[in-house]
């Protein structure tokens, strides 16, 4: 799984941290880290809460094109 | 009054999942770590070990019943293992070769007859490759009914 560059993005853009973020979620800093870094494939229910706290839809931050 | 109320959940998806892991990994050490212990207390007291494992061996079964019984009405079967005729019939022949061996040393050491040891090889081989092999082509039909059964659920409730 690649990093979620987009996510990291969209948090500084939010001028948010990742503890900030995770609060805001109801998760622990761990977790956020391991989404950005491509280490957990969050569910699609703590996706959802990522995309309301920052504003964004599933396509800004989750989606990938299919590799060839 | 509840003994056990039921308490929020301290842990986040990533956190449980992980916990689900390790407990997996501690389950599955503790049924082989179970079965060896048993294995080597029978070599080593010998005929003696029959009531001193009963314990042990009611629970060992009951976790293996339980287990099987979840999976079935999960409908899940095995991460890479299909429940094919040729499947049961290699698990089974593996049971068979690993328990008419085990046995068979196991009376060797108890009694020190070899021609008697050789039958128990071939008598607790045999018996544990048939009920092993009725044992897994019982189960499979089961668990393909409890499946079909339960892909007609969702089907269900997605036209629903």
């Amino acid at each position: 799984m690649s990093k979620n560059l987009k996510l990291k993005s969209a948090r500084a853009e939010r001028d948010m941290t990742q503890q900030a973020l995770a609060e805001a979620a109801g998760v622990s800093r761990q977790t956020v880290n391991a989404i950005e870094k491509g280490e957990y494939n969050p569910t699609i229910r703590l996706c959802l809460t990522i995309c309301h706290v920052l504003g964004k839809t599933l396509d800004e931050l989750f989606w990938e094109e299919k590799e060839q | 009054m509840k003994l056990f109320q039921e308490k929020k959940n301290n842990l986040d998806e990533m956190q449980e999942q992980k916990l689900l892991k390790l407990e997996s990994r501690g389950f599955w050490l503790t049924w082989c770590g179970l079965l060896a212990a048993m294995a080597v207390q029978m070599l080593i007291y010998g005929v003696e070990t029959r009531r001193l494992l009963l314990g042990e061996w009611v629970v060992f079964m009951l976790v293996s019943v339980y287990m099987v019984a979840g999976c079935i009405r999960q409908g899940v079967w095995d991460r890479r293992l299909k429940p094919t005729f040729r499947t049961n019939l290699l698990i089974s022949l593996l049971a068979g070769l690993v328990t008419g061996a085990f046995l068979g040393f196991y009376n060797y050491r108890s009694f020190g007859a070899a021609e008697a040891a050789w039958w128990t090889v071939v008598m607790a081989g045999g018996f544990t490759f048939v009920l092993c092999l009725l044992a897994l082509s019982l189960s499979g039909a089961i668990y393909k009914k409890r499946r079909e059964k339960l892909d007609e659920g969702e089907e269900g409730e997605e036209n629903g």
